[in-house]
């Protein structure tokens, strides 16, 4: 056998090869040697660098929208959309301040909004570049984030010190898991004497600080509750439509006329509650199992939203630190209780969740007659209209009263906060006065300005939004202004000692409202105002 | 015969490394450093640190007011243990659904294992792909779709139950159901854990089998004292990764409420959804430290616990451990 072939080939080969590589070397002198490592040491850099993200321009935050720019005047490129706070940038040789703009906490995150305010940044940017003030323009730059995970990320940023300058929009609970990290506007307000007299005192009140007093924005966003209903589901039903004015009755199906009250609700919710034979919740024989229709729902609520549609209230006493449950609240509680589990005129949480209601989004489905429902919702009207079974013709009537004949209309505010760290608190006011002006975003928000023509508002700005997704459709306006003026007091978001654990401690009672069947009420919410005082007794 | 081992005769230079030697490992370790930064940045270093803030009050939202708090946070752990809170209920639902998911997991892989590693069935390559199919789907999507599965009112199954006559359960709406609607969730994904012990249903020689089988043992016979016994260390391998899985557990339960409270009536909270909850819902990212520390701990513990016993039956070829 050859020795050198069969046992030795990689030998051989090697020693070549290391052979050529010492020649090569020697050929190529010393600086091929030097270059060659600190090459691949940059190359290494370079790599480690760019998986960490390292760029000082480049867009970092996860589902971090692209920055917008200003028209004609910004290259896309050259805005940072997480710049640190009070970054100076230089755009087309000129510097510009950066003020960061935090969406995800509330409305701003669906695809149409998202186009208008990217919009909205371009505009405002295009303005900064005309300034003639001396100031140095301002550089806003958008970050959005998705709701589900906009407090996470906003969290972290907080932790990490580049929080952004501006947030919003916000409403009161969405602030809330950031206690203390908003700045106190009352300076910012009185150096740019910013107007504070020409919004109701009702409205101010609902952005302090419910433990320091801070004013932590201007009210912007009203979104007043109500009433929706399907037109077309009263009409198959023969039923007469709700009132659109506090203290009308409303005509029952014998001719009678009754005062609209959560009871009267309840009584037609039945009768427009039906099953996959016909029958109506009413009737003997009704099949709650093989139930097609609704006759009610709590949109997306909660359990202290829910309460206040029957009475103001709070779940502090007015000692502060007393836990609660106003008796009008529990009458609501079991209002609800009742009408998924005795009346059937409210869907269950397995019933809510299905596919028949549109996994949650019951209003939508076209198999709900009627809902308490916030402005907001409007928001996303447009985009379910399109899909089949979807309803077509609606309208909104005023809250019901309850048993003492008082009428509540839960309500949402939202606003914009500045961050308690932001070095250009001045700059991001005066960004945030101009988003508040912006009338088109808050149109899309699905809210309605806090001050001026509220109906002129309507007319001009949302109707026609909605001529093409519901043609032929009037909706009343006038009943969310109305509504504004039952507004609940408190609101149903105040603060309260422990406020995230509180909510939550309430939150998990709630739940099982819609998933447990035989439930002593009484006591479910005697053990639960026991929970809130020990979490109100354990405030950090 | 006698056989002559002249490798001891034979010399062997003791290896060195020469300069060449050296300067390979240098440019191996400069290429790898990319990667054995990013360990370094963002594995190792947040491991420590999370150890670190674990016997602090670290908050969030509150980076500022961080202090040394010693052992106050797994004191606090103990006492919600031992008297049941967040805790105590985080925990015993996550050994429930150990209790539950690993053998069953375990058993449903193995058996579909055994199935596609039969000689007479047709179509094997089809059927493992679709078993392992649902392993591709995003945890969050597949959660999602077996929410609507589930549905007590208009999900298909309980459509399926419904027309042969029988009640179907509130899965995911019903505390009583909503773990082993998990577990079956679960189930579906077994695909990777099905492919192991095909693997090593496929490496045991067939001369096992066969000399069973002269010996007049029958199908029971030949997986009892053949299959079993090779594929051990497979079985030991898909148990320790079943009850790391389990420790880990927490998109599902997450996509189902996304509260965190583990719904319905906190049939879900797992030991991770509880970690989560305190520090990304109430800012305390010290005691999630410790809470997070502790998993590890129970991990490795359960993890020992497994090798100590694994003498007495897992079995190797080769003698080696």
């Amino acid at each position: 056998m050859n020795r050198r072939s069969a046992g030795n080939p990689g030998i051989a080969f090697d020693a070549g090869a290391a052979d050529g590589v010492i020649n090569r070397r020697r050929r190529n002198g010393m600086g091929r040697r030097r270059f060659t490592p600190l090459a691949a040491v940059a190359a290494v850099i370079v790599l480690a660098v760019g998986a960490c993200g390292g760029s000082s321009t480049a867009s970092t935050a996860p589902a971090s929208v692209a920055p917008s720019t200003a028209a004609g005047s910004v290259a896309p490129s050259a805005v940072p959309s997480t710049a640190k706070p009070g970054q100076i940038v230089n755009i087309n040789g000129k510097d510009h301040i950066v003020v960061r703009w935090f969406v995800g906490l509330g409305s701003g995150t669906n695809p149409q909004q998202i186009v208008l305010q990217q919009s909205v940044v371009s505009d405002f940017n295009a303005l900064q570049d005309k300034r003639t003030d001396g100031k140095m323009p301002i550089l806003l730059s958008l970050e959005i984030v998705q709701n589900n995970t906009a407090t996470d990320i906003l969290k972290t940023e907080i932790a990490s010190g580049s929080a952004p300058d501006l947030i919003g929009p916000v409403g009161i609970k969405g602030r809330a898991g950031f206690s203390g990290q908003f700045l106190d506007m009352t300076p910012l307000i009185a150096a740019a004497k910013y107007d504070m007299t020409q919004y109701p005192a009702k409205l101010v009140d609902t952005m302090k600080d419910g433990q320091t007093g801070a004013l932590l924005g201007i009210p912007y966003a009203v979104y007043p509750s109500y009433i929706f209903y399907n037109k077309d589901l009263f009409d198959e039903a023969g039923l007469k439509y709700p009132p659109q004015k506090v203290g009308d009755k409303y005509t029952m199906p014998d001719g009678t006329q009754v005062d609209w009250t959560w009871d009267t609700v309840r009584k037609i919710g039945m009768l427009l509650s039906v099953d996959s034979a016909g029958k109506d919740a009413t009737q003997a024989g009704f099949d709650a199992t093989k139930q097609t229709q609704f006759g009610f729902e709590f949109q997306w609520t909660e359990g202290r939203r829910l309460a206040s549609a029957f009475g103001a209230g709070s779940l502090v006493g007015a000692d502060g630190k007393t836990a609660q449950f106003p008796d009008a609240w529990k009458a609501g509680w079991q209002w609800y209780y009742d009408g998924i589990w005795k009346d059937h005129f409210i869907a269950n949480d397995t019933e809510r969740n299905s596919d028949l209601l549109a996994k949650g989004n019951v209003l939508s489905s076209g198999h709900a007659a009627m809902g308490h429902m916030f402005q907001w919702y409007i928001c996303c009207m447009a985009a379910d209209a399109a899909k089949p079974g979807a309803f077509k013709k609606w309208d909104i009537g005023v809250m019901p009263a309850n048993s003492a004949g008082v009428t509540t209309a839960p309500i949402n505010i939202d606003t914009f906060t500045i961050s308690k760290g932001s070095p250009v608190a001045d700059r991001a006011f005066e960004a945030m006065v101009y988003l508040v002006g912006r009338l088109d975003l808050m149109a899309l928000y699905g809210g309605t300005p806090a001050v001026g023509d509220q109906l002129k508002f309507f007319h001009d700005v949302v109707d026609p939004t909605f001529a093409k997704t519901f043609p032929g459709n009037k909706v009343n306006w006038q009943v969310a202004i109305d509504m504004e003026g039952y507004a609940e007091s408190p609101n149903h978001e105040a603060e309260m000692p422990n406020y995230i654990k509180s909510q939550d401690d309430y939150g998990k009672v709630f739940s099982t409202l819609a998933t447990k069947k035989d439930l002593d009420l009484n006591k479910t919410i005697a053990d639960m105002v026991a929970t809130l005082q020990s979490d109100f007794s354990a405030t950090p | 015969m006698v056989i002559v081992d002249d490798r001891e005769k034979t010399y062997v230079p003791t290896p060195r490394k020469g300069s060449l030697a050296r300067r390979e490992t240098l440019w191996g370790l400069l290429f790898l450093s990319p990667w054995l930064i990013g360990l370094v940045v963002f594995t190792a270093l947040p491991i420590l640190a999370s150890l670190a803030l674990s016997f602090t009050n670290f908050n969030i939202i509150d980076p500022g007011g961080l202090r040394f708090v010693g052992l106050d946070n797994y004191i606090r752990m103990w006492t919600e243990l031992v008297t049941n809170q967040a805790v105590g209920q985080s925990l015993g639902v996550t050994f429930r659904f150990a209790l539950m998911s690993v053998p069953l997991g375990i058993g449903l892989a193995l058996g579909l294992a055994i199935l596609l590693h039969q000689k007479l069935l047709a179509g094997k390559a089809l059927f493992r792909t679709l078993f392992f199919m649902p392993v591709l789907i995003p945890l969050v999507a597949s959660t999602i779709v077996w929410q609507g599965f589930l549905n007590g009112s208009t999900g298909w199954l309980a459509q399926i139950l419904h027309a042969i006559g029988l009640p179907a359960p509130d899965w995911f709406q019903d505390p009583a159901w909503a773990l082993p609607g998990l577990v079956l969730l679960g189930i579906w994904g077994i695909g990777n854990m099905m492919l192991i012990f095909l693997a090593g249903l496929q490496s045991v020689p067939t001369e096992l089998y066969e000399a069973v089988k002269v010996d007049g043992g029958g199908p029971w016979a030949r997986f009892r004292n053949v299959t079993l016994p090779m594929i051990s260390p497979v079985l030991f391998y898909n148990i320790l990764i079943g009850i790391i899985a389990v420790a880990q557990y927490f998109t599902q339960a997450y996509t189902l409420d996304p509260q965190g409270n583990g719904r319905p009536g906190g049939s879900t909270f797992f030991f991770n959804l509880n970690l989560y909850k305190e520090g990304w819902t109430y800012n305390n990212m010290g005691y999630a430290s410790a809470l997070a520390w502790v998993m590890l701990a129970i991990v490795v513990v359960a993890a020992l616990v497994l090798f100590r016993t694994s003498a007495r039956w897992v079995f190797y070829a080769g003698g080696d451990k």
